[in-house]
């Protein structure tokens, strides 16, 4: 233990103490050493280990998730034991909800057990997965988010080039787009007024709160349902509904002011806007230019 | 559809085009799982959520994942069943259970110090290091050992054919307080398969546990070697009391695991206790092997990315050819065999416990002592 971590856990001796019962450290056999370590290392990776926020840090800390942690990565089995017979079926049910499908959620979650241990030495040297977590949330809320992460590297690296949400109708968009293409003749105002809406809609958006771009993200980028948006913003659905709607009308306003005073767009124009945007093809002629007609 | 509708419905066309964005690479900002984890779990101080809205708000990936973590958190609470109910069907139960089972040998495996040094290793790819030495056979103990038996030796940096792999020492003990710890290392070898196969609910699998392990402190106590008599009796008698203690507590060590490689490394075996064996690919994907035995799998080789020889307990051998389809071999005795050697899918040399050696040059097909 160096200097730092050995000044810290003299400061927080109390709460380390309480922690360390809390915890329940001493089922694993865990030295009191090794808890206070991983405490130090928790506050440091937040920053607050110089001590502004350290007692908060504490303060948070799962002591049983942590020392239940602590214990497996030291190897001891009726640890292991405890972790696979309390969160295994959770860890494959948020693999299978991750991923989609049960193949695919297996294949996220079987290699995890030889990572969370460390099967794999690197320079000699056991690198359990358990290493990164400090105990500051729950231990199966890392583990779903070690999945998650996993998960959105695996899209990647699938060399998927569509969104993760949305494939449907943007296959729909592109061949209606391209029937259009086929069926009706080049407007020439299309590329601007499809140029206008989309930096409207740009500058709508970069203007709103980010608490209200986080909403529309997770509603219309990743199809969210309003309780799992609740859960994440810790707003009732009701309010995350509510929210929406209002966001969703401020966004409208913003772009329709833009393209009338920044754009000097007609309202007919700005129906064109819309028109072409949402790629409704062919063209409404009730809401053509009525020289058009 | 009214005009208003059609420009609500069409509003929200352009919206959900204008939010579409495919998550990116990671940046400096995006946070790492454990930030994550505190975010999702509300434990992180205002300040510290404050700016990390201010990353998610513009951030598709970060949106991605917490999207993920809460479709997780949904889907747990939907999905709701008792421990091990999610078991349906032998393709999620096996891999599931085996990946258990051998993160369960490794740990009990790793946690003495022997075997430690013993550098077992899981080899992955060009990762591979190290691998499992050969440990030399003890001699079974009698009921009352009359000479002091040496610890086996380790060695430090193991270095084997790159064919070979032997993993296990021989373990056998007849003395009362030996056969007290073998029957208490059975139940705990029953007690980790009870803990993978459902069949006992958690609280009582910890309450067994903790009986045994009590049982199993009082059993090692008795082991202790005692004090030397008045008198300076001679230091053999301790030496062999303590050999026996020692002996006593390797046989409570169930069977490492072992990673065996072709000279390619293409691959890796896993192989373990009751028949596990799985097989770690170029992608370093898991799979599980289907051998068809249930016997403590000891050593293994391979002589190339299609051939490898497995032996085990009670004579067991098991080998494939190609890669994929393992078959039984028809073993020469019945004892455990705890080395195996293979140039070939034809010939092979395996080494029983008590160190007897036969070889086949047929596949298996008829064998020849040494």
């Amino acid at each position: 233990m160096d200097a730092a971590a050995a000044e810290f856990c003299t400061r927080y001796a109390a709460a380390i103490d309480r922690l360390y019962k809390d915890g329940n450290a001493a089922r694993w056999n865990l030295d009191r050493d090794a808890f206070a370590d991983a405490l130090y290392r928790a506050a440091a990776a937040s920053g607050a280990a110089g001590g502004v926020g350290a007692q908060a840090i504490l303060d948070s800390i799962r002591a049983e998730d942590l020392a239940l942690a602590i214990a497996c990565k030291l190897g001891i089995g009726a640890a292991w034991e405890h972790f696979i017979t309390t969160l295994r079926p959770n860890l494959y049910s948020a693999a299978r909800a991750i991923a989609g499908d049960d193949m695919r959620g297996r294949e996220l979650a079987d290699p995890l057990w030889a990572d969370l241990y460390g099967l794999e030495a690197r320079e000699g040297r056991r690198r359990p997965l358990l290493d990164y977590y400090h105990g500051r949330s729950s231990l199966l809320t890392w583990l779903r988010a070690v999945l998650a992460q996993r998960h959105i590297d695996y899209i990647r690296a699938s060399g998927r080039t569509e969104p993760l949400e949305g494939r449907g109708e943007r296959a729909a968009d592109a061949s209606q787009a391209a029937a259009a293409a086929v069926d009706d003749p080049p407007e020439p105002e299309r590329a601007r007024f499809v140029e206008a809406m989309g930096q409207a809609m740009a500058a709508a958006l970069a203007s709103l709160a980010p608490r209200d771009r986080m909403r529309l993200g997770y509603y219309y980028r990743h199809q969210m349902s309003l309780k799992e948006i609740g859960r994440l913003l810790s707003e009732h659905e009701s309010s995350v509904s509510r929210k929406l709607a209002h966001t969703r009308a401020e966004v409208k306003s913003r772009v329709d002011r833009a393209l009338r005073e920044d754009g000097k767009l007609s309202r007919e124009q700005i129906a064109l806007c819309y028109d072409y945007a949402a790629g409704d093809l062919p063209i409404d002629l009730a809401r053509a230019f009525p020289e058009a007609k | 559809m009214s005009n208003g509708e059609k420009d609500g419905a069409q509003f929200e066309s352009v919206l959900r085009r204008a939010m579409v964005a495919q998550p990116g690479a990671a940046t400096r900002d995006c946070p790492d799982a454990g930030i994550f984890a505190a975010y999702y779990d509300r434990a992180l101080s205002a300040g510290e959520r404050e700016r990390l809205d201010a990353h998610f708000a513009d951030c598709a990936r970060c949106q991605a994942q917490l999207a993920a973590i809460a479709r997780a958190d949904d889907g747990a609470a939907v999905r709701a069943t008792p421990i091990f109910g999610w078991l349906r069907g032998w393709r999620i139960a096996i891999p599931a259970l085996a990946a258990a089972a051998v993160l369960l040998v490794v740990v009990q495996s790793m946690r003495t110090p022997g075997i430690v040094s013993q550098g077992v290793q899981l080899a992955a790819n060009e990762d591979l290091e190290r691998r499992a030495a050969p440990l030399e056979p003890e001699a079974p103990a009698a009921s009352a050992p009359a000479a002091p038996a040496a610890a086996p030796a380790l060695p430090a940096a193991p270095s084997l054919a790159s064919d070979e792999i032997a993993v296990n020492q021989p373990m056998s003990a007849t003395s009362h307080g030996l056969v007290g710890a073998n029957r208490l290392a059975e139940e705990k070898g029953a007690l980790s398969r009870e803990a993978l196969g459902g069949a006992a609910p958690a609280p009582q699998l910890m309450a067994k546990q903790a009986v045994n392990e009590r049982e199993m402190d009082a059993l090692k106590s008795k082991a202790v070697p005692p004090q030397e008599p008045a008198g300076g009796a001679s230091s053999s008698v301790l030496a062999q009391t303590r050999a026996a203690t020692k002996r006593a507590e390797a046989f409570t060590r169930p069977p490492p695991f072992a990673a065996i490689q072709p000279p390619d490394r293409s691959k890796s075996w896993i192989i373990g206790q009751h028949g596990l064996v799985l097989l770690r690919d170029s992608n370093s994907r898991i799979h599980i092997v289907g051998t068809g035995v249930t016997a403590d799998l000891l050593a293994g080789a391979s002589s190339s990315a299609t051939v490898c020889w497995i032996v085990g307990r009670g004579g067991t051998i098991v080998r494939t050819i190609d890669g994929e389809n393992w078959s039984a071999v028809v073993s020469p005795v019945k004892d455990d065999l705890t080395a195996v050697s293979a140039t070939s899918a034809n010939d092979a040399v395996i080494t029983t416990a008590d160190g007897k050696s036969f070889a086949t040059t047929d596949g298996g097909a008829s064998w020849h002592q040494k």
